[in-house]
């Protein structure tokens, strides 16, 4: 098996974006590069058995492919996961919503005012002409919500 | 040293391997080669793999560097990557005083 050999059949095992695969059998590729001219400079091999003898170094392609695949189940199970409990929330959030609705109240305030106040606010002119009473309850009794 | 050792404790190694200076995979291998007295037996092609996934834990980052008329992904700790170092250094210390303190009885 030569370096093109391994590099296809590594190619072929590989799980996970194709932009991430790429980029790995590139690196791998530079590395039987780098690799063989290391072994024919230094250990003064021919071309054909350095690089042999950086494929057997390097591993069998099902090995490198069983690693690789394993780190992109779990990417894969994380996103997932993120999903599900984005989804989850986003459901609640809508129930919550609808449920208030369904009780006439506003799912969130419009503004910094609570409920209480904007309730207490007259509703017609006529309502802010009558005078308070002692007790405040006339101007609450014109109250939209009461 | 035994594959399920060395693999056990890789990250720690290819974390401690590029803590010094930031280097691309081969130059990674030959570094914990020479380190190692090539006292490690694994298949080198798996090292891949496993700084894909350190860099996917931000442990790392890498960029692609032309040298040489080739190009070769060259990969660097980060920030968060120094502090899992010592992190990992420190368990490492402490787990190997205890397997000596045990070995080392009598």
């Amino acid at each position: 098996m030569n370096g093109e050999t391994f590099l296809a059949e590594l190619g072929a095992s590989l799980h996970g974006p194709r932009r991430s695969r790429r980029r790995l059998i590139e690196e791998l590729s530079a590395h039987i590069e780098d690799a063989t001219i290391a072994e024919v400079r230094f250990r003064r091999l021919n071309r054909r058995e350095a690089e042999q003898t950086v494929l057997d170094r390097l591993g069998c392609a099902e090995t490198i492919a069983g690693r690789w695949n394993a780190h992109q189940r779990e990417v894969r199970a994380t996103k997932h996961r993120r999903l599900a409990v984005s989804a989850v929330s986003l459901a609640a959030a809508a129930a919550l919503a609808v449920t208030q609705y369904a009780a006439g109240k506003p799912a969130a305030p419009a503004s910094n005012m609570s409920g209480q106040n904007r309730c207490l606010k007259p509703t017609s002119p006529d309502a802010q002409a009558q005078p308070p009473t002692s007790s405040g309850t006339g101007t609450r009794s014109n109250a939209r919500c009461h | 040293v035994a594959r399920e050792s060395f693999s056990g404790h890789l990250d720690l190694i290819l974390l401690s391997a590029l803590a010094a200076e930031s280097s691309h995979g081969w130059g990674v291998i030959e570094r914990v080669r020479r380190a190692s007295g090539g006292r490690f037996d694994y298949p080198e092609g798996t090292i891949y793999p496993a700084l894909h996934r350190l860099e996917a834990e931000g442990l790392l980052r890498s960029k692609w560097s032309n040298a040489d008329g080739r190009r070769r992904r060259v990969y660097e700790l980060t920030r968060r990557g120094h502090r899992a170092l010592e992190g990992r250094k420190r368990d490492w210390q402490e787990f190997a005083r205890g397997i000596t303190a045990v070995i080392e009885q009598r």
